[in-house]
C-alpha cells in the first residue's frame, strides 16, 4: 500500500468532513421545507372539509328561498307590481346559486385537469360591458358605482385572441369580490388597456384591502380572510384560485396590489392565445421540423 | 397523409385521425384511438398504455409536488399521475395491464443548484410514482439540455419523439 503521508491525509478529512456538513445542512433545509409543506396540505384538507360541510347549506338556502318566493307568487292575490318585485329577489337568489355553482364546476374541471380552451376572436369591451351589466343589481344594492374605462387605441374597443369563457370567468369572479367587498356607496373600477401584445385588465374597489401578509394566501382555495360561522361574506373562497388557474392557462399573469383600508387592485395581463392548435408535425415551430428526424418508442 | 419515418419504424397518420394538443398543465384519457401532441421542456410526460385493451393518456405536469397553493391541479406531477392511473380505470382497464413511458424532464436553465433541478426532480418523481405503481416504464426518453414534441398514439402505445434543438426558453411549455 502507498504511504500516504499526514497532511494529504488530514486535508483528506477536512474535506470529507466539510461536504458531510454541507450535506446535512442541505438535508435540514428541505425537512424544514417538507414541514412547511405538510402544515399547508394540512390546512388545505381542513379547509376542503370545511368547505364540503358548507356547501349543503349554499345550495339549500338560496334554492329555499327560491321556492318560498314563487309560492308566495302563485299561492297569494299578488298584483303585478308585487309579483315583479318578488320575481327580482327570486333573481337575486339565483344569480348568487348560479354563479356559486359555476365556480365550484370551473375548480372541479381545473382540478381534474381536463380543460381544453376554445379560443375565439374576442371584444374584450363587450364582454366587459355585459360582465358589468349582469353585476349591476348587485352593485346598486350597495350603492356601489361601476366605472368602466376601455383605452381603445382606434376607439373602436379591442378585439383578442382567448378563450371568451375562460375571460368571462376571470373577470366575473374579479367584479364579485370587488363589489362584495368594496364599502357602501363607493366605487369599483374597471379598466382595460392593450400594452404591446398583451391585453390588461385592472379591477379595483375601496373596500378595506388585503393585508401584505394575507396577499398570497388569498389565491389558495377554500380560503377566505373572514371565515367560520359568523363570515360577513358569501362564498367558498373558490374564487381567486379559479382565477388564477385560469389566468395562468390563458397566458397570462395576475398581480394583485393592496394596503389595508386602501382598497385592492387586482391587474390582469394576457398574451394571445392562438387559434387551432397545431397538431401535425409540420405545425407550430415548424421549421426544425424535418421529416425522418425523430425516434419512435 | 402525413408520413414520419424514421430509424426504426413509421407512424402513418392521416387528416382524418383524431388529435389533441395537450397544454401544460392537463392530461388526457380516451378509449378512441387519438394522436395527441405536446411539447416539453423540464416538464414532464407520462404516457400509460393498456396493452390489452389498446387504450391509454398522457399529461403533461410541470412540477413535482402539490404544495398546498392554488388548486391541486394536475401541473402537480403526484396528482397527474394519479389522475391518469384513475381515469383509464375507470375506462375499465386493469392495473397489471398498464404500460408506462416516461418523457421530458430536460434542463431549461444553466442553473447550478445543490438539489435537482426541476427536469431531474420531475423525472424521479414519475420514476418513484409508477414503481410504487407496480407499473413498469417501457420506453423513455428524458433529461440532456432538450425540448421535446411528443406525439402520443392512445391505442398502440407508441410515442414519436423529435427533440428540439431551439433554445428552450422560446419554448412553450
Amino acid at each position: 500500500m502507498e504511504q500516504i503521508d499526514n497532511e494529504t491525509l488530514l486535508d483528506e478529512l477536512r474535506k470529507r468532513l466539510e461536504e458531510n456538513r454541507i450535506a446535512v445542512a442541505n438535508l435540514r433545509t428541505m425537512t424544514h421545507n417538507l414541514e412547511a409543506v405538510n402544515e399547508k396540505l394540512r390546512q388545505s384538507e381542513s379547509l376542503k372539509t370545511d368547505f364540503l360541510t358548507n356547501i349543503r347549506n349554499e345550495i339549500n338556502n338560496p334554492l329555499t328561498s327560491i321556492m318560498g318566493l314563487t309560492k308566495q307568487i302563485v299561492d297569494k292575490k299578488t298584483d303585478a307590481d308585487q309579483a315583479r318585485e318578488i320575481a327580482g329577489m327570486i333573481y337575486h337568489e339565483a344569480f348568487d346559486l348560479d354563479f356559486q355553482l359555476r365556480n365550484i364546476f370551473a375548480a372541479a374541471e381545473l382540478e381534474a385537469g381536463e380543460t381544453i380552451p376554445s379560443v375565439a376572436l374576442v371584444d374584450v369591451a363587450a364582454l366587459v360591458r355585459n360582465q358589468r351589466a349582469a353585476f349591476g343589481h348587485k352593485a346598486a344594492e350597495k350603492k356601489v358605482s361601476l366605472d368602466f374605462q376601455c383605452v381603445c387605441p382606434d376607439g373602436e374597443g379591442i378585439t383578442f385572441k382567448t378563450d371568451p369563457e375562460w375571460l368571462q370567468k376571470v373577470i366575473s369572479n374579479l367584479l364579485a369580490n370587488a363589489i362584495e367587498f368594496c364599502h357602501e356607496g363607493k366605487s369599483v373600477t374597471l379598466r382595460v388597456w392593450q400594452e404591446g401584445v398583451r391585453l390588461n385588465i385592472a379591477i379595483a374597489d375601496e373596500g378595506p384591502g388585503i393585508p401584505e401578509a394575507d396577499r398570497k394566501k388569498v389565491f389558495d382555495r377554500f380560503v377566505q380572510l373572514d371565515s367560520g360561522v359568523r363570515k360577513r361574506h358569501k362564498g367558498h373562497g373558490l374564487g381567486l384560485s379559479i382565477v388564477k388557474a385560469l389566468v395562468e392557462m390563458l397566458n397570462g399573469s395576475i398581480v394583485l396590489a393592496s394596503n389595508k383600508g386602501n382598497g385592492c387592485v387586482f391587474t390582469v395581463s394576457l398574451a394571445e392565445m392562438e387559434t387551432g392548435r397545431p397538431v401535425d408535425v409540420t405545425s407550430g415551430a415548424g421549421n426544425e421540423f424535418i421529416f425522418g428526424d425523430g425516434t419512435q418508442y | 397523409m402525413i408520413a414520419a419515418p424514421q430509424g426504426n419504424s413509421s407512424m402513418l397518420y392521416n387528416q382524418d385521425e383524431n388529435t389533441h394538443y395537450l397544454l401544460a398543465g392537463s392530461l388526457f384519457v380516451h378509449e378512441e384511438r387519438h394522436f395527441v401532441t405536446t411539447v416539453l421542456g423540464s416538464c414532464v410526460s407520462v404516457c400509460l398504455w393498456d396493452c390489452i385493451r389498446n387504450q391509454g393518456g398522457i399529461n403533461h405536469y410541470m412540477l413535482p409536488f402539490w404544495n398546498g397553493e392554488g388548486l391541486a391541479s394536475p401541473k402537480y406531477g403526484n396528482i397527474a399521475i394519479a389522475k391518469l392511473i384513475e381515469k383509464l380505470l375507470k375506462l375499465g382497464s386493469d392495473r397489471r395491464n398498464l404500460r408506462a413511458k416516461v418523457f421530458g424532464g430536460g434542463i431549461v436553465l444553466n442553473v447550478i443548484n445543490p438539489f435537482m433541478n426541476i427536469g431531474e426532480r420531475n423525472i424521479q418523481l414519475a420514476e418513484d410514482m409508477l414503481r410504487d405503481e407496480n407499473i413498469p416504464i417501457i420506453g423513455a426518453d428524458t433529461g440532456g439540455n432538450v425540448g421535446r414534441k411528443l406525439i402520443f398514439n392512445t391505442e398502440t402505445g407508441s410515442v414519436f419523439v423529435k427533440k428540439l434543438t431551439k433554445q428552450i426558453d422560446d419554448i412553450k411549455l
